[in-house]
């Protein structure tokens, strides 16, 4: 029942007219934890900058502790050792600055589509009226404000995933952090979600911190891509990308272009080196 | 008209078995008062022993008419119900609070766990001699009774429920700006409300048998004493009508906890 000394701080940083964009730096930030079998290092000393409003993809073989590094920047856990700054402060719980999507909608299903965006604003006792704008505004964004009164488990799988983007996005928060949010989809709808958000993050400017397994799916998204090694995870390869801010191409062309196959390839390459080295 | 594979969509075969279900059922339970009125009828057994359907639907009727040995039957019934209805309400009221705060304390758990684990496995009858000793023989000692009777059940269903809340859906809520007890009362509680209804259904069924065994044992009206008094004299037509109302009323007060659990539970099964 403590209260947040955090949040309250970063208010008091933006109403005094300090800009609100925030650069995350992740200063040598390792992270080992007990086992029976001994000390497990999980992380192995990173280091990251990521600016305001760029979208990072972070891939890598399975176990090599991209869904940790995710879980420091959201609060979840402590570094062991190392600092985590977002702009002038340093991360140490989770907040609404930082929203999560995971793998598997973490929807509510005692409240409605609608009361589940409002989740937030409404923990933050946001007025009454600003809550019911921001439901109408994001519900829109993702095309389901028809939903808005049902119940979650009424949506498919692609829908539950929009409303819980959705219900992050109506923090208005620094940064969107996604663990494999399309991972449990179909191919199709996993496309268009990806151009979906795509299209949510250019209108939000949020910076984004993405997980996937598929190197195609980085490229396509991504302003930079993150390889990380088995464990202990080392960032291997850290690219510029830029087909995310190619707005005029349509996203078929895109995934065809012969340049995007050629990056997509050289990702695959240094993961699947990643693996091999012992 | 041809029939198509799809006169037997799922919905539709859903239907029918609905249907067909419900057939079978009233087809079983007719199988045995008929079974039931064939024994009688070709004398295998005493009427003493087992009365015919016919003597035990007088017996209902003349017990709901005029009182026996003080009260009606529905009198008699009623007094019952109201002694579970009081101690389960207030088993409720203690029970969840505390089934949420053991599932959320561990020390709060390693202090309740032995105090539960003793007394969860003793007959409630055991104890029921004392509570009279101290109650006297009146609602008092079975409204206790009853009341320690739905406890445990109650509280480490709340407090299995509380266990079983994905870590992720309480990650999600703190990283939407919750504070742990609104992380607690919008996410926690709700959570655990398809264990508490089991819960709920379990501790109700225990509560009930407890009562009639508490009411043949020591009292002067209810369902239970009824069928004891009656054993006395013989009255195996009352005490056969009497089963029959027990067993009845016992399904009632389960599907009402199953409505309420509809309606509060809506997703169970879908999420």
């Amino acid at each position: 029942m403590t209260s947040n000394p955090l949040s309250r701080k970063s208010e008091t940083a933006s109403t005094s007219g300090v800009t609100p964009a925030k650069r995350l730096v992740i200063d040598d930030v390792s992270f080992s934890y007990e086992t029976r079998d001994g000390l497990v290092e999980a992380l192995a000393k990173i280091a990251l900058t990521i600016e305001p409003g760029e979208f990072i993809c972070c891939v890598g073989p399975s176990g090599c502790g991209k869904t940790t590094l995710l879980h420091l920047i959201a609060g979840f856990l402590t570094p062991t050792t190392g600092t985590m700054t977002l702009g002038a402060t340093p991360v140490r719980q989770p907040g609404p600055d930082r929203g999560v999507v995971f793998q598997q909608p973490t929807l509510y299903p005692w409240m409605t589509v609608a009361d589940n965006v409002a989740f937030g604003p409404r923990m933050r006792h946001l007025p009454k009226e600003e809550q019911r704008r921001r439901v109408d505004h994001y519900l829109q964004l993702v095309g389901l404000q028809a939903f808005a009164q049902r119940a979650p488990y009424e949506l498919s799988g692609g829908m539950q995933q929009r409303v819980a983007i959705a219900r992050v996005l109506a923090n208005d928060p620094t940064f969107l952090l996604m663990d494999e949010p399309f991972g449990a989809l179909d191919a199709l709808t996993r496309e268009r979600l990806q151009e979906e958000l795509l299209k949510i993050w250019r209108a939000t400017r949020s910076a984004v911190f993405f997980i996937t397994h598929s190197a195609e799916e980085a490229v396509f998204l991504a302003t930079r891509v993150i390889v990380m090694s088995a464990r202990p995870g080392r960032i291997l390869l850290d690219r510029k990308v830029g087909f995310s801010r190619r707005v005029g191409m349509k996203p078929r062309e895109i995934r065809a272009d012969q340049e995007f196959i050629a990056v997509r390839e050289e990702i695959i390459e240094r993961i699947y080196s990643s693996e091999e080295t012992p | 008209m041809e029939r198509t594979a799809a006169a037997f969509s799922l919905p539709r075969i859903r239907f029918i078995r609905k249907r067909v279900t419900f057939l079978l059922s009233t087809f079983s339970v007719l199988l045995l008062v008929f079974a039931w009125w064939l024994v009688v009828r070709l004398h295998l057994v005493s009427p003493l022993f087992v009365p015919a359907p016919g003597a035990v639907w007088n017996a209902f009727i003349s017990t709901a008419g005029e009182p026996y040995r003080g009260h009606t039957l529905l009198v008699h019934v009623g007094i019952s119900l109201y002694r579970v209805i009081v101690a389960f309400i207030a088993a409720l009221v203690v029970s969840i609070p505390l089934g949420l705060a053991i599932g959320r304390y561990w020390w709060l758990d390693a202090l309740m766990q032995p105090l539960i684990n003793f007394y969860r496995p003793l007959p409630p009858l055991a104890y029921y001699t004392l509570l009279v000793i101290w109650l006297g023989i009146g609602d008092a000692s079975k409204v206790a009774l009853l009341f320690l009777a739905a406890i445990p059940a109650l509280v480490i269903n709340t407090a299995a429920g509380v266990h079983a809340v994905r870590r992720e859906m309480v990650n999600a809520a703190l990283s939407l700006g919750a504070d742990k007890w609104q992380v607690f009362l919008h996410v926690i509680f709700p959570a655990t409300l398809p264990y508490v209804f089991t819960g709920i259904r379990i501790a109700l069924a225990f509560t009930y048998t407890t009562l009639v065994a508490a009411e043949l044992v020591a009292a002067t009206s209810g369902i239970g004493w009824m069928v004891l008094d009656a054993s006395r004299f013989l009255r195996s037509d009352i005490i056969f009508m009497g089963i029959i109302i027990m067993g009845v009323t016992g399904m009632v007060l389960d599907y009402i906890v199953v409505l309420l659990q509809h309606r509060f539970v809506p997703w169970l099964g879908k999420a």
